[in-house]
């Protein structure tokens, strides 16, 4: 081996002359040039690279393929729980993708635009996001155009299942108010007040909102839709706070379609009502526990039935798995006893779950979950509902039921 | 005694290698950082410390001396970190830092441009960059 090594060496210093006959002091200078020469090219290199057109657009992505089923018993018929859960396996409701694009228009100017589709609505793309992003300073940034709406803690990423351990986030705060995107001009502030970081935002815009089928969709409009929130981050917490009002109409026509009967009958409209959301919620993750809880009001300042809601999740990172367990509630609050039973039962929400999951990382961007849900109190001395489960035309036979669902999320 | 010296060295050796610091280029007018800063700064929830504009890099996914660097100072996995940037990214809050694409190429960055924080193998540090934070 050492015969192979000098041998080989004696052929490098003879094929080169240039290294033989150059004195050695010439030898080192040269090398010293080249070695500064090329650490220039280097550099040249990334600063290239860092203001390159592939950087100024950067795509991302990120899919859902879900199944899932109830177990409900009715009288006549079928059921299906809110997020499309039925007596048979289906797999459209909790599958989902999305593609976002952000170009870099200037240093400070940016445009997003996320197209989403989902089996919910037979995977037709729509445009979720689609703003211009202004970075006033390092720390105001103005947003507008079409964005979710920051009602709760996390409405924005509703759909992008890899980011929350849940494999759905419990209907009785999510589902509550079905808005989702909203078109509007947002402003917001970070600031750091020692260990504890802050991102206040306020928000100022439009939507109409599809009440879902448990009114015959109705169409809530919501205009001058306005709301804060603050967020605040200390090592593993994060807080938040947020309050949202609207001026809320339906059109007669709706009405109708959601109660029933013509609401002129009672002498019920819904125009223009100031409407709000409010919610609260605690975070904490350092890795190894998991813990999340909110609390959440929506409140029509009408005849129509308000609603409270909350839940307590607690998790376990145990390497690649994660069992957590979920108690949710939802409860009607400031109910009009003067409208008939009926119509209460029929708008109020009730309903409290116990939900039990299993997360397991596939890899670092795929993530595997499994969720049973036990839904019961469907009904209590002031209103008797289905929950959140929709019939057609049968009743519940118990007050309790079971939606067990399976779902993989990735992003790329 | 050659074994005791042997291992004793392997031992400072391993040391060495998990324990990534945080790094700025020498010109760069911070001196320390906490640790609550750092994992601001790479968090995505900061971008100015003490009045300086900071711009985290990273190094590449899946190394060794990344996944030491956010397990040692923010306590979480690379599937954590990223799950995270989800919620960000999608939700137009941030994007995570920038990716280099290696040792090296974070030694010149940092080196190269006072915004920068990058965080190493402390071996690794040259006098062109200048430790903030080490855990």
């Amino acid at each position: 081996m050492k015969k192979v090594l000098s041998v080989m060496l004696g052929t490098l210093l003879s094929a080169g002359p240039v290294w033989a006959q150059t004195p050695e002091g010439d030898v080192q200078q040269r090398l010293r040039d080249y070695e500064q020469r090329l650490e220039q090219l280097e550099k040249q290199q990334f600063d290239n690279t860092l203001s390159d057109a592939a950087d100024r657009i950067r795509i991302n992505g990120f899919l859902s393929a879900g199944m899932s089923r109830a177990e409900v018993d009715t009288t006549s018929g079928s059921a299906s729980y809110i997020d499309g859960a039925s007596d048979k396996w289906s797999h459209d409701s909790l599958t989902r993708a999305g593609v976002q694009f952000n170009a870099e228009l200037s240093d400070r100017a940016e445009a997003v635009v996320q197209l989403f589709a989902s089996g919910d609505d037979e995977f037709n793309a729509e445009l979720q996001w689609a703003y211009l992003d202004y970075q006033v300073s390092d720390s105001v940034s103005m947003k507008a155009g079409r964005i979710v709406a920051p009602f709760y803690m996390h409405s924005q990423y509703i759909d992008v299942g890899y980011a929350y351990p849940w494999a759905s986030l419990p209907a009785e705060v999510y589902q509550l108010a079905p808005v989702k995107t909203m078109e509007a001009v947002e402003a917001s502030w970070r600031f750091t007040s020692g260990p504890v970081s802050h991102r206040l935002s306020g928000f100022w815009g439009s939507s109409t909102v599809d009440g879902g089928e448990r009114v015959a969709n109705a169409q809530f409009q919501a205009d001058d839709l306005s709301g804060v929130n603050f967020t605040s981050y200390w090592r593993n917490w994060t807080a938040r706070a947020a309050y949202t009002a609207a001026d809320v109409s339906v059109s007669q026509q709706d009405l109708q379609g959601a109660l029933g009967f013509p609401p002129a009958v009672l002498g019920l409209s819904f125009d223009d009502v100031y409407t709000y959301f409010a919610g609260v919620g605690l975070q904490y993750d350092d890795g190894s526990w998991f813990f999340s809880a909110e609390k959440a009001r929506l409140d029509f300042g009408n005849w129509y039935p308000s609603s409270e809601s909350g839940y307590v999740t607690v998790g376990k990172y145990l390497g690649k798995w994660m069992p957590m367990v979920t108690w949710a509630e939802v409860t009607p609050r400031d109910l009009d006893s003067s409208l008939p039973a009926a119509l209460n039962n029929g708008l109020a929400e009730q309903q409290k779950s116990w939900t039990g999951g299993l997360r397991y990382s596939l890899t670092d961007s795929i993530a595997l979950k499994g969720e049973v849900s036990y839904y019961y109190d469907f009904s209590d001395s002031d209103v008797t509902t289905s929950g959140f489960f929709f019939t057609d035309g049968g009743q519940l036979e118990d007050d309790h039921a079971t939606v067990i669902r399976l779902s993989a999320d990735l992003v790329f | 005694m050659k074994k005791i010296l042997f291992s004793l060295l392997l031992m400072l050796a391993a040391a060495a290698q998990a324990e990534p610091v945080v790094v700025v280029s020498a010109n760069s007018g911070l001196d320390a950082l906490t640790q609550d800063e750092v994992r601001q700064i790479f968090n995505g929830q900061t971008r100015r410390v003490s009045g300086a504009s900071v711009k985290p890099l990273d190094l590449p996914s899946r190394g060794r001396a990344r996944d030491n660097f956010y397990q040692q100072v923010l306590g979480k996995s690379a599937e954590q970190m990223k799950s995270y940037w989800a919620r960000m990214i999608f939700t137009g809050r941030g994007m995570p830092p920038r990716e280099v694409s290696s040792e090296q190429e974070m030694v010149l960055l940092v080196g190269s441009n006072r915004n920068f924080v990058g965080y190493l193998d402390a071996a690794l540090v040259t006098p062109d960059l200048k430790v903030v934070y080490r855990p």
